[in-house]
């Protein structure tokens, strides 16, 4: 049998039996048997329909700062930024984000200028800047680069062109929606998997769509998707694009549909 | 099952689960490799005699309905091993004219390859490793079931895990974990078979100092509860 705990209720049983002469025994026995659970997230404001499919929302802002970019794989040019002109793909990176609840962020309405050549946006307006709430989770993305910026189309050994240049979507992902803050007693809050692709050219109109992979807590069995919408930039400047003058941080929501 | 429709013919099964059959060619010229992780030596593609472990890689293939890639009927020898017996699934049975892609693979992951001839010991001496030189690969695969392109950036996918290749292209087949997916699979547990069906017209960027070295196409034989 399976019994369902909390870390501080193990921890505080565990000391008890191994303070107690001679049961040092059952309480490693007890511990063998017992699945750890992370504190419940109370803040993930969860509805869950007729057919059991439970829903909620989560806002991250990217921490620019954290975007970390890896260009030794590259098919293309090392050295170069122009990202969407060359062939990108074999870049890896990292980057981090802060979580919220879902609606923390209000909804940008003015479109704003961005990129060059790029039309303006209302997703490029600045939404948040990190005062007003502190973050509940951590949000961390890796994975690889999907830009094919060259030109000139991949052709086969036989000429036959296969392959055409595509600039979105950017990245290949994978995410971990951490549903508490690390600390020393916290390393294992809730946590969400998800895997898919991010980030288009026209951030009026992205959305992503990701599948969910696992978790942990209450999300140990889930499976289900998330879907990714933008919503504004925030204060902080992404390191990979740091040669074009503030290029702000996206802010994302994500709604999560997952059966428990 | 979902009443959503599924975006490939699925077949169902008497204990309620489905299969689905789908082909991939490997685009060859996507093969982006990275061996700054490496335990071994760098900048050397003789993979079988070091330990390319730490090795990341990203590849895309092309998805085509399940049976549209031929099967090979000619053994075929490979540059890149030419003392190696000739083997079916070396032929290149594929060019790209034959069918429209119907989608996208995105394969990611770390070579598992350990091919130093010296095993690996402990502060002891005691061995506690060999030469592993097959499977090749520890990877993570997306599905993509539509083509991307303005207006379809979010086709419905399935994910998987697992390793794979193996160092017999006539007998290789891997069993690999499907992770998740979405739109109508977005509730899917089940399992995929990949196997081997010859090669196709593209060159394998990662072993560009052999000659001519094809990339391979694969059968992937999905069995999913939705």
């Amino acid at each position: 049998m399976t019994i369902e705990t909390d870390r501080r209720t193990l921890m505080a049983g565990a000391g008890a039996l191994v303070a107690a002469a001679g049961a040092a025994s059952s309480a490693l026995a007890q511990a063998r048997s017992t699945t750890v659970f992370p504190p419940v997230a109370d803040w993930l404001k969860m509805t869950t329909d007729s057919e059991g499919v439970t829903r909620f929302a989560i806002d991250v802002a990217v921490i620019g700062n954290s975007d970390t970019i890896d260009p030794s794989g590259r098919i293309g040019p090392k050295d170069s930024k122009d990202f969407f002109n060359i062939d990108l793909r074999g870049d890896t990176f990292q980057v981090e984000g802060a979580v919220y609840p879902g609606g923390t962020f209000a909804m940008p309405t003015v479109p704003v200028a961005g990129r060059p050549g790029v039309p303006k946006s209302v997703h490029n307006t600045e939404t948040w800047d990190f005062t007003r709430t502190k973050p509940s989770g951590h949000w961390l993305s890796r994975g690889w680069v999907l830009i094919n910026g060259q030109a000139e189309p991949n052709r086969d050994k036989k000429g036959t062109i296969v392959e055409q240049r595509r600039t979105e979507p950017h990245l290949l992902t994978e995410h971990n929606y951490v549903f508490g803050r690390f600390d020393e007693g916290n390393l294992s809050p809730e946590m969400l998997v998800s895997s898919g692709m991010d980030d288009t050219n026209d951030a009026d109109t992205e959305t992503n769509i990701r599948a969910i992979l696992g978790g942990t807590g209450r999300f140990r069995f889930a499976r289900g998707q998330v879907t990714k919408t933008r919503i504004g930039r925030n204060t902080t400047i992404l390191r990979t694009f740091a040669d074009f003058g503030d290029a702000f941080s996206p802010n994302y929501r994500f709604a999560f549909e997952l059966k428990l | 099952m979902t009443a959503e429709p599924l975006p490939l013919p699925a077949t169902a099964n008497p204990d309620g689960s489905f299969t689905i059959v789908v082909d991939m060619a490997v685009l060859g010229h996507t093969d982006a490799a990275d061996d700054s992780g490496r335990i071994g030596q760098r900048n050397t593609q003789k993979y079988f005699g070091i330990d390319v472990r730490g090795d990341s890689y990203f590849v895309e293939g092309l998805l085509y309905p399940g049976g549209s890639i031929p099967s090979p009927k000619v053994p075929t020898r490979m540059s890149v091993n030419p003392n190696a017996p000739a083997k079916l699934n070396n032929e290149q049975v594929w060019d790209f004219t034959g069918a429209k892609p119907i989608g996208h693979l995105f394969n990611r992951g770390w070579v598992l390859i350990n091919g130093q001839a010296e095993p690996n010991r402990d502060t002891r001496g005691t061995i506690v490793e060999t030469t592993r030189t097959a499977p090749h690969l520890n990877s993570t695969h997306n599905f993509v079931l539509g083509m991307l392109g303005p207006g379809s950036l979010s086709p419905p996918m399935l994910v998987t895990a697992g390793v794979e290749n193996g160092n017999d292209p006539d007998d290789e087949m891997v069993v690999r974990a499907v992770t998740g997916g979405t739109g109508p699979f977005r509730f899917a547990n089940g399992q995929v078979r990949q196997q081997r069906i010859g090669r196709n017209s593209t060159i394998l960027r990662t072993f560009s100092s052999y000659a001519d070295v094809f990339a391979p196409n694969y059968r992937f034989i999905f069995t999913l509860k939705l």
